[in-house]
């Protein structure tokens, strides 16, 4: 059971202190245990902060996707590989990450996410942020994904050329 | 719950800054969620370095169809649901082959479609390397009435790894043995294939009978001569049919079939 209104303040990895409803971190699979690790009493009241392995900048984006997520239904649905798709992000979702492109770097802002999201286990925002970076590649060739992902080829030569024969079929 | 709250906040130490991350510190499951995203030419495509492409190994491939045609100079190669179709010279004959090879290892298909126009020793390979598949449905045909020869490993591979199999065309090199072969494993071990279709000519046909079920049939089964007593059969005008375990075997004018049947009751 959820109580809206009580609210739950972590802590950053970078020391900072966010104060948010219990609403919202009820998506976080991470935040919830911890929770119910430290509650007392049934009104799962947490003995102190709950500690999140994520910066402060990272932790507000993240904060901001729970906002507008925040009545989603839960448990976030598990989907097949048959039912997946990666063409079907919410505009919201959309949105929100193309904000990030006034960013300096926004490829590690989507690489922080994607990573707080599995830290804090927010299936909903994983699974858009991974859509999102597979949009970015899917398609592309070989030396653009390269391009894109900033890869360094640790192949040797034979081993390159191997795999240049095996992909030809999805080249060509 | 003291030391509860204290491992919490004792993970706070050990924190890195999320400011410089690559794509290759995403841990291993976030990189499958990105691949399972993918168009499955896309996904071999993301081998980029020896871990990725250890992963990709791990992402399992569902494709619909693959189809694979020959015309004069050129394996046409089709994949759905990507969409692909790829023109593969002959002369690119090891592309194609490695390519199935690794395709094979970590992809389940629905329906695959073999049309060969030549029998020779790389259409066999090619053969070879498509019955590994993990795979419901595999037709094969050709256009000019003849498919390579397939061999013992091949025969095996095919009752192991595909559900129901059409050799539809006058396969002349799929022999009496072979077609013992198959219905064997199918009677005798706990095999993946479930039904198996081949056109046949008559003189295969009346070896099989004569070698599998001790009966004679004439050119239209009108006849059925009766060596041994040890298999159970019927027949009727047109079709010779026998059940042995839970494998029915029928022999029609041009065809033959061993279908993989819950009751043990038989007739044409």
């Amino acid at each position: 059971r959820i109580y809206p209104l009580m609210r739950v303040t972590l802590t950053t990895s970078d020391g900072a202190s966010v104060t948010v409803s219990r609403q919202l971190t009820k998506h976080s699979g991470f935040i919830e245990k911890a929770i119910t690790d430290m509650a007392v009493d049934d009104n799962a009241v947490p003995l102190s902060a709950v500690a999140v392995d994520v910066d402060d900048a990272t932790l507000k984006l993240v904060i901001e996707w729970l906002t507008e997520h925040r009545d989603d239904a839960l448990p976030y649905p598990e989907k097949t590989d048959e039912e997946r798709r990666a063409d079907d992000i919410p505009a919201w979702d959309q949105a929100f990450v193309q904000k990030w492109d006034t960013k300096e770097d926004q490829q590690q802002t989507l690489y922080a996410v994607i990573t707080a999201a599995d830290k804090l286990d927010i299936k909903g925002l994983l699974d858009m942020t991974c859509k999102t970076l597979a949009n970015k590649i899917n398609g592309k060739t070989v030396e653009e994904m390269r391009e894109i992902l900033q890869l360094e080829c640790d192949f040797t030569e034979e081993e390159l050329a191997e795999i240049r024969k095996e992909n030809a079929w999805c080249e060509n | 719950r003291p030391g509860m709250t204290r491992d919490l906040v004792g993970s706070v130490d050990g924190i890195t800054t999320m400011g410089q991350i690559s794509f290759m510190d995403l841990p291993d499951d976030m990189l499958i969620n990105i691949f399972t995203h993918l168009d499955h030419p896309s996904r071999f495509k993301l081998r980029l370095n020896r871990r990725l492409n250890q992963i990709q190994l791990s992402v399992k491939n569902k494709l619909d169809v693959i189809e694979l045609k020959t015309n004069s100079d050129a394996y046409e190669l089709s994949v759905k649901p990507s969409n692909l179709l790829s023109s593969i010279p002959f002369r690119d004959f090891d592309k194609l082959e490695l390519g199935l090879r690794r395709l094979v290892l970590n992809t389940h298909v629905n329906g695959i479609c073999i049309v060969m126009g030549d029998s020779n020793e790389l259409n066999t390979r090619i053969i070879d390397a498509f019955v590994h598949f993990d795979a419901d449905k595999m037709f094969l045909g050709s256009f000019l009435h003849q498919l390579p020869r397939l061999n013992s490993s091949i025969l095996l591979s095919i009752t192991q790894n595909i559900s129901h199999v059409n050799f539809s065309c006058k396969f002349h090199s799929l022999s009496t043995q072979d077609l013992c072969i198959i219905r064997k494993t199918m009677i005798e071990s706990d095999c993946k294939l479930q039904y198996f279709y081949a056109d046949v000519g008559n003189e295969i046909r009346e070896y099989f009978a004569k070698e599998c079920f001790g009966v004679t049939l004439d050119d239209d089964s009108t006849h059925i001569h009766r060596i041994s007593d040890d298999n159970s059969f019927s027949h009727t005008r047109s079709c010779f049919q026998s059940v042995e375990g839970d494998v029915q075997s029928t022999i029609r004018r041009n065809y033959l079939t061993f279908e993989k049947v819950i009751t043990t009751a038989h007739s044409c």
